[in-house]
């Protein structure tokens, strides 16, 4: 699906602004029983900063891995994620509970973003590359590990955008194959054909590098 | 009954996990496991695959930096106002205003009657009917002349 689809579709959880102060809001819409975002987002929209730290420490680490992977960038991925946070602090009044779940909902608005970066990408700061380790300070098996886990990221890095972020989804954010399909705006169906496609492109290149 | 090659293409679109396959396909995988070792061998690097890219890709975290800088830029910006109801109502007068304006009238009505101050009489009589009059007169009465409001 294109960017400009995925972003219009993006705001679709949220409806017109709800009173402040009032107390109407919470009695007139439906929370979803246990659905701690969606109180969490209540809250914010009342003002509480400490809800919304709470909110965030949910999902920051979620965010950051799939803007991560997608982007590729330690940088621009914060930057990417700093940006949605504010999104939800400045529109949480808006916020519709009972429809989207926030984390789909985050996910995809990560997503719209990181790829929108992608394409138009800004200059890279010299003092964010990250340090480079030092295999003296890890014992040989840790290096082995990490040996992996470069090559990994590095198969996943060269997966086209699409299947890139679906991967990122699954395993980073850890979402089912319905939520990735959610966030991608695509039927579950194209997903698992992205996911095939990328674990095949995966497994080929990692055998390419072990030989 | 299910081949080796179908089995791949099970395993890439389901992942390795038995619990997640589905339960029509699970009976024709798992029998296909009970008499192929190629399958056995083709889901065991599947759960390699599987072990790996969750160790590289779920493992990462947000920086600390990150989380203060994204709670004090929240703390900077202001948000849009609520909705609110239109302004007519937000100045509406409270319910007393209107008794309070009767009671007034009342009483003033009642003081008139009782101290005897004459009933209002116009100066003038009105005018005929057809009978043309100045504007200027019905405005600011009939001494008002040229000279005054050229």
């Amino acid at each position: 699906m294109a960017i400009e689809a995925l972003r219009a579709e993006a705001w679709r959880p949220f409806g017109p602004a709800a009173p402040e102060g009032t107390g109407l809001w919470r009695s007139r819409v439906a929370i979803r029983p246990g659905d701690q975002d969606d109180e969490l987002m209540a809250r914010i929209a009342a003002g509480e900063t400490g809800a919304f730290r709470r909110l965030m420490d949910r999902h920051i680490d979620a965010a950051y891995r799939l803007a991560r992977r997608v982007i590729g960038s330690d940088a621009e991925a914060e930057d990417v994620v700093q940006e949605a946070f504010l999104k939800v602090w400045m529109r949480a009044r808006f916020w519709k509970p009972g429809g989207a779940r926030f984390s789909t909902w985050l996910w995809r608005v990560v997503l719209n973003q990181s790829l929108d970066q992608l394409r138009h990408p800004k200059p890279a700061p010299l003092d964010t590359a990250p340090e480079p380790a030092d295999p003296a300070a890890d014992p040989a098996e840790a290096l082995i590990e990490r040996q992996d886990e470069t090559r990994v990221a590095q198969a996943v890095a060269e997966l086209p955008e699409r299947q890139r972020a679906a991967i990122a989804l699954i395993y980073g954010a850890g979402a089912s194959n319905a939520e990735a399909a959610e966030a991608l705006g695509i039927s579950v169906g194209a997903l698992e054909q992205l996911l095939v496609r990328a674990r095949r492109s995966l497994r080929a290149r990692l055998k390419d590098s072990a030989t | 009954m299910m081949d080796l090659d179908e089995f791949q293409d099970f395993l890439d679109t389901h992942g390795p996990d038995p619990a997640t396959w589905p339960a029509e396909d699970r009976r024709q995988a798992e029998a296909l496991l009970g008499r192929s070792a190629a399958a056995r061998a083709a889901l065991a690097e599947a759960q390699r695959l599987d072990s790996l890219l969750a160790r590289t890709l779920a493992t990462e975290r947000a920086s600390e930096a990150l989380r203060a800088r994204i709670l004090a830029t929240a703390a900077g910006h202001a948000r849009p106002a609520a909705a609110r109801e239109p302004w007519r109502f937000r100045f509406a007068p409270p319910w007393w205003i209107g008794a309070a304006s009767a009671t007034a009238s009342l009483l003033l009505g009642i003081y008139v009657g009782a101290s005897g101050l004459p009933p209002f009489v116009p100066s003038e009589p009105p005018p005929a009917a057809g009978e043309i009059v100045d504007v200027a007169d019905l405005a600011f009465g009939a001494a008002i002349d040229e000279e005054t409001f050229p």
